[in-house]
């Protein structure tokens, strides 16, 4: 046991969905901050629901998840308003707004906190020019390839500068060169010190980077080790 | 950091885009808005302008004391000045058999009314003008003169004035609830708005929630929008009184002149107009807010 508290702690974790299903059946893990983790597994076999639950999206059904010692069991509206500005979502399905530029797209989560518009400006030009995207600002996401969509999510989590940021298949349905290259993005943040948690089901892909990975199967941990790298 | 008032810009900024996307659309809905505020209160300032004018021609209502013939001087004063002090009661006029007599000779313009008649047979009356003009507040007066061992009869003049009277009350009554149905019906048409706009935002407002941003970030231009909605339709609707005001008088002019009568109806004063236009913001606000909100607890983490 170490002393410091990790980032995340979950304990005996289960989540059940409303219709009964049961997804995740006593998950014990914890991440330290700093850690560049793989969710690796089969379809269905409980990685979103893992992320959503770390996002305070969903709640779980028994057992307890910490956040920075913080337990996300029973959090307050505004205490799980302030969860999930610090934490950085991509998520599977994108979730951008299409009927907003893609720089608009960016700057959504700092209008959410309350930016200034001016240091709002700065910081998704820079977010933008940081997955390369910076000659895209004005155009519509209908306009961006699979990859550059990707890209623009990941600009996204990434605007608030959290200190974790959590992305769900990032790599979805990319050529693997393109794969390559967000998954080198995500690693140059965590050099920089952001943690982050990767769900894939294409482990092969994560094989080639330096990290954790933990395998999921049937809403239960089969392995949790190194990647090969 | 952006200060409250700044976001409440940018939430009213972002209420009039919406508005502004869909010009038609939100221009009908406007004018449902004006003409379901327009119709009740149109009405409320006629009939409130009539029953003021026929409170003004009817004057205070009075009681008719007729005293029995058997009654002496010392009584009549005595019966007075006990009536004097009632609170209900403003002035009295005493009318003696011979002042009696006398106006009824005028009123008929004969001498003889007394021809064949040996004596006066008129009884000495007192005129008791009322301070209210309540009709009940009149009819347990009445009531109340009349139980005295002097008075033979007590008449309530000016019936016509009672009725009216009633049946403006009654108006008034029926207006309220009309109003109030108007009223249930704006909130209906501006929250169904409201739901269409959010339904239609259903995609940015699930991504903000995501993200962090708190109900009262999702609701604030949605409120402003209901909010937008009923002050333009209170704008029209005030034009549309004021239209219908302006024809109404031009009409009774015509009408009533051949009479030599003359009635306009007042436009609404300042403080009514802004009660008026406060009370539209408030329906707005709680059409939109209930809109929003059925919407959110559904996003709610379960
Ligand atoms: N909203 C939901 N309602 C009911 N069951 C769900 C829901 N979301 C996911 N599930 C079920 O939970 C299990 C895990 O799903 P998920 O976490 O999406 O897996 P993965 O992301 O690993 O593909 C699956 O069996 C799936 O059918
Ligand atoms: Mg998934």
């Amino acid at each position: 046991m170490t002393d410091s508290v990790p980032m995340i702690e979950m304990n005996a974790l289960t989540r059940r969905y409303p219709d009964g299903r049961e997804a995740l059946h006593g998950i014990d893990l914890r991440i330290e901050a700093g850690e560049m983790l793989f969710l690796g597994g089969p379809s269905g076999a409980g990685k979103t629901t893992l992320l959503r639950l770390i996002a305070g999206i969903d709640r779980p059904s028994g057992g307890e998840i910490k956040l920075n010692g913080q337990l996300l069991n029973r959090l307050s509206a505004p205490a799980l308003e302030a969860l999930r500005k610090n934490i950085g979502m991509v998520f599977q399905e994108h979730k951008l707004l299409m009927d907003r530029t893609v720089e608009q797209n960016a700057a959504l989560p700092l209008q959410i906190q309350g930016l200034a518009s001016a240091e709002t400006q700065k910081r998704v030009a820079a977010a933008l020019e940081r997955v390369g995207l910076g000659g895209r600002a004005s155009d519509s996401p209908l306009a961006l390839s699979g990859g550059e969509r990707q890209r623009l999510c990941i600009a996204r989590a990434l605007v608030g500068k959290p200190a974790l940021i959590v992305a769900d298949e990032p790599t979805g349905n990319l050529d693997a060169e393109y794969g390559e290259a967000i998954l080198t993005l995500f690693r140059s943040f965590n050099l920089s010190g952001v943690t982050l948690v990767i769900a894939t089901h294409d482990e092969r892909l994560v094989q080639s980077l330096e990290g954790r990975l933990v395998h999921l199967d049937q809403g239960r941990i089969i392995s949790d080790g190194r990647t090969h790298a | 950091m952006r200060s409250l008032a700044e976001r409440h810009v940018h939430a009213i900024a972002t209420a009039t885009r919406r508005l502004i996307a869909e010009p038609l659309t939100h221009c009908l809905t406007i004018l449902v808005i004006a003409l379901s505020l327009a119709v009740p209160s149109t009405l409320y300032r006629i009939i409130s302008d009539v029953a003021f004018m026929a409170k003004g021609q009817a004057g205070p209502p009075a009681i008719t004391v007729l005293l029995r013939t058997t009654v002496n001087q010392d009584q009549v004063i005595k019966l007075s000045e006990s009536l004097k002090h009632h609170q209900n009661i403003a002035t009295i006029d005493f009318v003696s058999p011979e002042q009696g007599l006398k106006e009824l000779q005028q009123r008929l313009g004969s001498d003889d009314v007394l021809a064949g008649l040996d004596h006066n047979p008129l009884p000495p009356a007192l005129i008791v003008h009322a301070s209210s003009s309540d009709p009940t507040i009149l009819l347990a007066l009445q009531k109340e003169i009349a139980a005295s061992p002097l008075v033979d009869q007590a008449k309530l003049d000016a019936d016509w004035a009672r009725r009216l009277h009633a049946m403006t009350h009654l108006l008034e009554e029926a207006i309220f609830a009309l109003a109030l149905i108007f009223a249930a019906a704006v909130v209906i048409v501006v929250m169904n708005t409201v739901r269409l706009q959010v339904t239609a935002a259903r995609e940015e407002i699930e991504v903000c929630k995501l993200m962090g941003a708190s109900d009262a970030f999702v609701r604030r231009p949605f409120i402003y929008f209901g909010m937008l909605q009923m002050l333009l339709g209170g704008c029209v609707a005030f034009g549309m009184t004021e239209a219908a005001r302006l024809g109404f008088n031009t009409l009774s002019t015509e009408w009533l002149k051949p009479y030599g009568l003359s009635f306009e109806v007042q436009p609404f004063h300042g403080a009514e107009a802004l009660i008026g236009l406060l009370l539209a913001l408030v329906l707005g606000w709680f059409a939109a807010s209930s809109a929003v909100s059925s919407f959110l607890s559904r996003l709610r983490p379960r």
